[in-house]
C-alpha cells in the first residue's frame, strides 16, 4: 500500500470509529441540536446535572448494571471453571460442549420469550434475581466455551500430582489452579461483565421494565424523545468498556 | 474417591440442566402453543396458526429479511476487512495506532444504533450537511437511510462492529499462521500476486476464520436492539417480529409469534450441530 493512500484510509477508519463516541459527547452537552443545525447552539452541562439528579436515576441504573454485571460474571466465570474441568475429564465432553453452543448462538431476546412462562410461574419476571439469572443463563455458556480450549495435558496432570501429593479438592483450586489460570479467569470476568453489561433485550423482557438497568434507560430516553439525555446514558455505558480497553484491549475481543 | 466422583457426575448434570433445559422448556412450549396446546386460551390441537403464518407468507419473509441482512453486512465487513488485513500484510494490530479498532467494540449496538438514527435519519446530522449544502430544501427530501425498506442503518451499524471485529480477528489469524511466509515461499516458487492470493491467502484464510464468521453471522441473524431502533414494521427481522407479536394485545398473534420461536430455535440448533460436523467447524 502506498504511503499516502495508508495515511488517508487511516484518518477514514479513525473518523468511522470515533465518530459515534465524539457524536454523543457533543450532544450530551448540548443545550439543543436539531435539523438544520451542524453544531449545538450551545453548550449545557445540565443534562449531565439531571443524570445524577435522583428523578431521573441514571446514576442508580448504572449502579444496578454494574452490581449485575458484576455478580453475572462471577458467577458464570466460576460456574464455568468448574464445570469445565469436569468436562475436559469427562468422556462426554464433545457433546456437554455442544449443548454449551445452543443457548450461545441463540438471540437472548428470543430465548427470553420463550422462557418468559417459567419465570412468571416461579415469580421472578420483573425482578433483579430474575434478570440475574436470565443473564447467567446467557454468559454461562459463553464462559464454558472459552474455557474449553484451557484444559490442556499440563494442566490436568499438575491438578493430578498435586492430588497425589495429598491436596484436596479445595486446596488444589486454591494453590494449583486459580493461580495458574488467573490470565483465563481474567478474561472470562471481563467477557462474561460485558455480555451482561451490553444487554439490553432479556433484562427488558425479563425484567419487563420494572429492572431499570443502563440499556434499558438508554432505550427508555430514545422512546421519549430526549436525545440528550439519552447520550449521556449511553455515554455512561461505554465507559467501563473504555477503561478496560485502557487496561487491556484483549478484554473487548469475544467470540474468538 | 467416590464422592469426588459424585461430585462431578452432579456438576456435569448441572451444565446440561443449564445449557439444555431452558431451551428446551422454551423449544417445548413455544411449539405447544403454536399449536393450541398451552396458553390461557388454548383451543386444543390445531394447526391453524402454522397454516395461516405459512399461507400468508409472514414465516418466509421474517427469515428471509433476516437473513439478507446478515448476509450483506458479513459479507461487506468480511471482505473489507480481509482487504485491510492483506494489504496491512498481517501487521495492522502491530501499529500503535491499531487501538482505534477496539473502539467500535467498547460500544453496545443500542449505543451505536442510536447514533445512527441520529446521524441517518431525515432530520438528522448528514441531513442537516445536505441542507447546509443546498442539496435538499426538506428533510423529507433526505433519502431514506433509517427505518428504510433496505436495512441500510441496520447494515451499517453491523457492519461498524462486524468490521472492527473481523480486522483484529484476520490481522491475528495472518500473523499466527505465518501467512506472509507462505506467500514469499509461493512467490520465490514463481507464484504471481494473483495466484499467491488465490491459491494460499484465501484459502488459509477461509478455512481457519469461517467456523468464527459463521457464528458472527448468526448473532446477525438474530439481532434485535439494531432493528428495532433502525428497522420498520415491514419487512421485520426475526427477533424484532417475535418480540411484537408475543406482546400485542390480539390473542390470536401470540401462537404466531410462539410458531416464528420455534422455528428459529430449530434452525439454531440445527446451524450449530452442521457446523459442529463440517471439517474444520466448531471445536
Amino acid at each position: 500500500m502506498k504511503p499516502a493512500i495508508g495515511k488517508i484510509l487511516w484518518v477514514l477508519l479513525a473518523t468511522l470509529f470515533v465518530l459515534p463516541a465524539a457524536y454523543l459527547l457533543l450532544l450530551s452537552f448540548s443545550s439543543s441540536w436539531h435539523f438544520p443545525m451542524l453544531f449545538p447552539d450551545a453548550l449545557t452541562s445540565k443534562w449531565w446535572a439531571w443524570s445524577f439528579a435522583s428523578r431521573y436515576a441514571v446514576i442508580g441504573g448504572m449502579g444496578l448494571s454494574l452490581a449485575i454485571a458484576a455478580g453475572v460474571s462471577l458467577i458464570s466465570t466460576l460456574a464455568a471453571f468448574l464445570s469445565s474441568r469436569w468436562m475436559a475429564l469427562s468422556r462426554h465432553r464433545n457433546g456437554l460442549l455442544l449443548l454449551a453452543y445452543f443457548p450461545f448462538v441463540l438471540s437472548p431476546v428470543v430465548l427470553a420469550a420463550a422462557i418468559y412462562i417459567f419465570f412468571v410461574r416461579l415469580g421472578w419476571n420483573g425482578s433483579v434475581a430474575g434478570v440475574i439469572f436470565a443473564h447467567f443463563l446467557i454468559a454461562y455458556p459463553y464462559a464454558v466455551i472459552l474455557f474449553s480450549g484451557y484444559w490442556n495435558e499440563r494442566l490436568l496432570t499438575m491438578d493430578a500430582l498435586a492430588a497425589t501429593l495429598g491436596a484436596g479438592s479445595f486446596q488444589r483450586y486454591r494453590r494449583v489452579l486459580f493461580p495458574l489460570s488467573r490470565g483465563v479467569l481474567a478474561l472470562a470476568l471481563f467477557q462474561t461483565f460485558l455480555i451482561s453489561w451490553f444487554e439490553y433485550g432479556l433484562s427488558s423482557y425479563i425484567g419487563m421494565g420494572r429492572v431499570p438497568v443502563l440499556t434499558v434507560q438508554v432505550y427508555r430516553y430514545i422512546s421519549e424523545a430526549n436525545p440528550h439525555m439519552a447520550a449521556v446514558a449511553s455515554l455512561l455505558l461505554v465507559f467501563p468498556p473504555l477503561l478496560m480497553l485502557w487496561v487491556n484491549k484483549r478484554f473487548l475481543i469475544r467470540l474468538i | 474417591m467416590r464422592i469426588r466422583y459424585l461430585h462431578r457426575k452432579a456438576g456435569l448434570a448441572l451444565h446440561v440442566l443449564l445449557t439444555l433445559l431452558p431451551l428446551a422448556a422454551g423449544g417445548i412450549y413455544a411449539l405447544l402453543y403454536s399449536v393450541g396446546l398451552a396458553g390461557s386460551l388454548a383451543p386444543g390441537f390445531t394447526l391453524r396458526y402454522w397454516d395461516s403464518l405459512i399461507s400468508r407468507g409472514t414465516l418466509w419473509q421474517t427469515f428471509a429479511y433476516s437473513a439478507y441482512i446478515m448476509m450483506v453486512s458479513v459479507l461487506l465487513s468480511y471482505a473489507s476487512a480481509l482487504a485491510l488485513v492483506i494489504s496491512g500484510r498481517g501487521r495492522l494490530m502491530q501499529q500503535s495506532r491499531s487501538r482505534i479498532f477496539y473502539l467500535p467494540l467498547a460500544m453496545p449496538a443500542l449505543v451505536l444504533a442510536f447514533f445512527a438514527f441520529r446521524f441517518f435519519s431525515g432530520g438528522g446530522w448528514l441531513a442537516s450537511l445536505a441542507f447546509r449544502a443546498g442539496w435538499i430544501e426538506s428533510p423529507q427530501e433526505f433519502p431514506e437511510l433509517v427505518n428504510d425498506p433496505y436495512g441500510v442503518g441496520i447494515i451499517f451499524v453491523h457492519f461498524l462492529l462486524a468490521f472492527a471485529f473481523f480486522s483484529i480477528y484476520l490481522d491475528r489469524v495472518y500473523a499466527n499462521e505465518r501467512i506472509g511466509e507462505q506467500v514469499q515461499s509461493a512467490r520465490v516458487l514463481g507464484a504471481g500476486y494473483g495466484q499467491s492470493l488465490r491459491r494460499v491467502v484465501l484459502p488459509m484464510i477461509l478455512r481457519k476464520t469461517w467456523p468464527a464468521v459463521s457464528l458472527y453471522a448468526l448473532f446477525v441473524f438474530g439481532s434485535y436492539e439494531v432493528p428495532l431502533l433502525l428497522g420498520r414494521s415491514s419487512p421485520e427481522m426475526l427477533s424484532v417480529r417475535i418480540v411484537r407479536m408475543l406482546s400485542r394485545f390480539n390473542l390470536e398473534d401470540r401462537p404466531e409469534g410462539f410458531a416464528i420461536v420455534f422455528a428459529y430455535m430449530m434452525l439454531s440448533v440445527l446451524a450449530v450441530i452442521l457446523l459442529r460436523k463440517s471439517k474444520g467447524g466448531l471445536r
